[in-house]
């Protein structure tokens, strides 16, 4: 059976926000159930305890740190304990909000028995200084009701952990209130009574939810779990045998270092999008350059091409002793789906296509457009974001120009009309009224023009019928 | 060598001077005149270029076929010279959710759009406003359309273009009272075309006049500036 360790991290978000001032009472508070949920030793010493509310509280003590529950704040440092831990044991799974999940039995060969694993996680883990409550068993989910209750044992004494999880009462359990009140009424109270019926008869008088529990915290049915795996990095620093003064010269040890990022890429079968290369000069501050490729590359040799256009726009102040390149975006490889027939045809998604663009070009640049139901030529048309127009208006009939101008212009060619007018007086609601009389008119050079009249009889141009 | 031939005539790379074949790489326009004299319409793929002053009436002899090949696909219009008109391209029977509007910072900035936009595959035209272009950056939008399966229309200023530009299909507009006027000095395959008038009074009634041009009225010039 496999040996799972579980760790409860029971003050998690004021541990995040750990302070100098250890003697000031901090609580955390959740905001829905106005009920205090995490808090200090300082604050204890005042009474405080969970599961008050703020009034209570505050009555209580009265200089009182409060905070609100913040579980994005939890999610980010489980993250980083994860990332921690990741250096030391390999199968981690995150218990949200505030457990981990180990799985111990394939990491004792490395370290050669439980104590040794334990004695390295331990060390490991307290320099992130997080209050922690563990346990062992031969579940994932007994693990969980241990190290939640603060066993604080590890062991892989099956009889022991038994005893310990028969102990507890069904309402320590995450079992549904209901469940657990049902279970009462036959008289069965505790962890003990529940595990000696055989499962065939919990699967009688049960239903499936009892049975899967009851199978998973025994450990018969797999618990299923994801593992984590840290996000694929690659960073490396060149130390130059010589400083390097002119940019052009950088060039050579970089492709190095992009052979090396090629190597690191190929072996995942990944490309990069972007690459941060940096300058260490000896006398000024750092210069970071950011190159970027759309469809993402793993070769040195695109890489050097595209770096090498940077690279020459670049002043270099002062020697430089170092380079680091960090390739921090890294993308699975997109399989070019090649048609036998009609050879290579691009396959990026709409918004692929879109975030592509706005990376570049920033996202005031990409418009999409959507109709109205206001009267007001500028207003019937307008921008939106991108590729979200809803509109489901059906506007016929009418005869619009294609090109609108931004703002209407004093009309200053000579023009003759054809059709009109068309009078549009609305907008009255809104504090910008327009009353103006619309013409369709031919230049002399033959373009076809929008033009309107306002009541003040000046001309103006408002689009073209391009 | 035969082989090589064989090769680029199924292609459709070699052109006979003698007997026209139809090309099937076309989709018709919408304008049976401008069809004609095309051997089917415009094509689905490369780079078409369309010297034309603005406001003649290009966008309107373009946008049906556009709209026939778009199927889903985008329609990305690139520096445009004034905002697109929602109501014009609604009422040309466009799914405005497949529209795209680009205003690139800088002209650098432009060409890669397009380019990106032509070789992505999700896009069906893209309609690029430009000044004057190199001969490199139209070979690379015809291999990036290519690769995309896209069509991309480089709409010009009228200014005496003195550089060719290697295009499959050079248009080039002139104003005229009932449509506009088109011929085509370049095409894949094909004769230049001397000018010749696409009719459009049966699309646009309204925006031609009757060949008699009597009924015009002189139209009194702003008297305020």
């Amino acid at each position: 059976m496999t040996l799972w360790l579980y760790l409860h991290f029971p003050v998690l978000q004021l541990d995040a926000i750990y302070s100098d001032h250890n003697d000031q009472p901090v609580i955390i508070v959740e905001a829905k159930k106005n009920a205090i949920v995490q808090f200090n030793k300082a604050a204890a010493v005042h009474g405080i305890n969970l599961g008050m509310g703020l009034g209570t509280a505050s009555s209580l003590c009265a200089d009182l740190h409060v905070h609100p529950y913040q579980a994005e704040v939890e999610k980010e440092k489980l993250l980083e304990i994860a990332h921690w831990l990741y250096a030391v044991t390999s199968d981690i799974s995150f218990f949200e909000p505030n457990g981990i999940l180990l799985r111990v039995s394939n990491m004792l060969t490395l370290y050669d028995g439980l104590d040794n694993y334990w004695r390295a996680l331990n060390t490991h883990l307290s320099q992130l200084k997080n209050h922690f409550y563990y346990a062992t068993a031969y579940s994932p989910l007994a693990a969980q009701l241990l190290a939640q209750s603060g066993f604080n044992q590890v062991t892989d004494n099956k009889k022991v952990l038994l005893n310990a999880i028969q102990q507890y009462s069904l309402t320590k359990t995450t079992l549904p209130l209901k469940t657990v009140e049902k279970l009462n009424r036959t008289g069965v109270n505790n962890l003990k009574q529940l595990l000696s019926i055989p499962i065939a008869e919990i699967a009688k008088r049960f239903d499936i939810s009892l049975v899967n529990f009851v199978g998973r915290l025994t450990g018969k049915f797999q618990h299923p779990v994801n593992f984590y795996t840290p996000p694929v990095q690659f960073k490396r620093c060149l130390q130059l045998l010589f400083d390097i003064e002119n940019a052009q010269w950088i060039e050579r040890p970089l492709i190095r270092l992009l052979n090396k990022l090629e190597d690191f890429l190929t072996l995942r079968d990944k490309v990069s999008h972007e690459i941060v290369i940096t300058l260490h000069q000896r006398d000024a501050a750092d210069i970071d350059l950011l190159i970027s490729s759309a469809q993402g590359d793993s070769t040195a040799d695109k890489w050097r091409k595209l770096s090498a256009l940077t690279l020459e726009s670049i002043k270099i102040e002062s020697p430089v002793h170092s380079i680091t390149l960090c390739a921090s975006q890294v993308a699975p490889r997109s399989i070019a789906e090649v048609d036998l027939f009609s050879g290579y045809q691009g396959n990026t998604s709409p918004l692929e296509l879109l975030s592509i663009l706005q990376a570049k070009l920033g996202k005031q640049a990409i418009k999409g457009l959507t109709l109205t139901e206001d009267a007001r030529p500028e207003l019937t048309s307008q921008f939106c974001e991108p590729l979200t127009s809803a509109s489901n208006l059906s506007i016929k009939g009418k005869l619009r120009p294609s090109l609108l101008l931004p703002t209407p212009e004093r009309l200053m060619d000579k023009v003759s009309v054809i059709q009109g007018p068309e009078r549009i007086a609305t907008g009255w609601w809104d504090g910008r009224p327009i009353v103006r009389d619309y013409f369709i008119a031919r230049s002399k050079q033959g373009r076809w023009l929008w033009i309107f009249k306002n009541q003040k009889k000046e001309w103006f141009l408002h689009g073209a019928f391009s | 060598m035969n082989e090589i031939i064989a090769l680029l005539q199924r292609k459709n790379l070699v052109w006979h001077a003698k007997g026209e074949k139809p090309n099937n790489d076309v989709s018709p326009s919408g304008y049976s005149a401008f069809d004609d004299k095309l051997q089917g319409g415009l094509p689905n793929r490369g780079v078409v270029e369309i010297s034309s002053p603005t406001g003649i009436g290009e966008l309107r002899l373009l946008l049906p076929n556009i709209m026939r090949q778009a199927q889903e696909r985008l329609t990305v219009f690139i520096h445009p010279p004034a905002f697109i008109n929602a109501e014009h391209l609604h009422s040309q029977g466009f799914n405005l959710n497949k529209v795209l509007i680009v205003f690139p910072n800088s002209a650098k900035e432009a060409l890669w759009a397009t380019e990106q936009c032509l070789k992505s595959g999700a896009c069906s035209a893209v309609l690029f406003w430009c000044q004057s272009l190199e001969v490199h950056q139209v070979r690379r939008f015809q291999v990036a359309a290519e690769n995309g399966n896209c069509v991309n229309f480089l709409l010009k200023g009228e200014q005496a273009n003195a550089l060719s530009i290697p295009v499959p299909l050079s248009i080039q507009l002139s104003p005229h009272f009932c449509g506009i006027d088109v011929s085509i000095p370049k095409r894949r395959g094909g004769y230049p075309l001397p000018e010749f008038t696409v009719d459009m009074s049966s699309q646009w009634p309204s925006l031609t006049i009757a060949s008699s041009a009597d009924n015009i009225l002189l139209f009194p010039i702003a008297k305020a500036v």
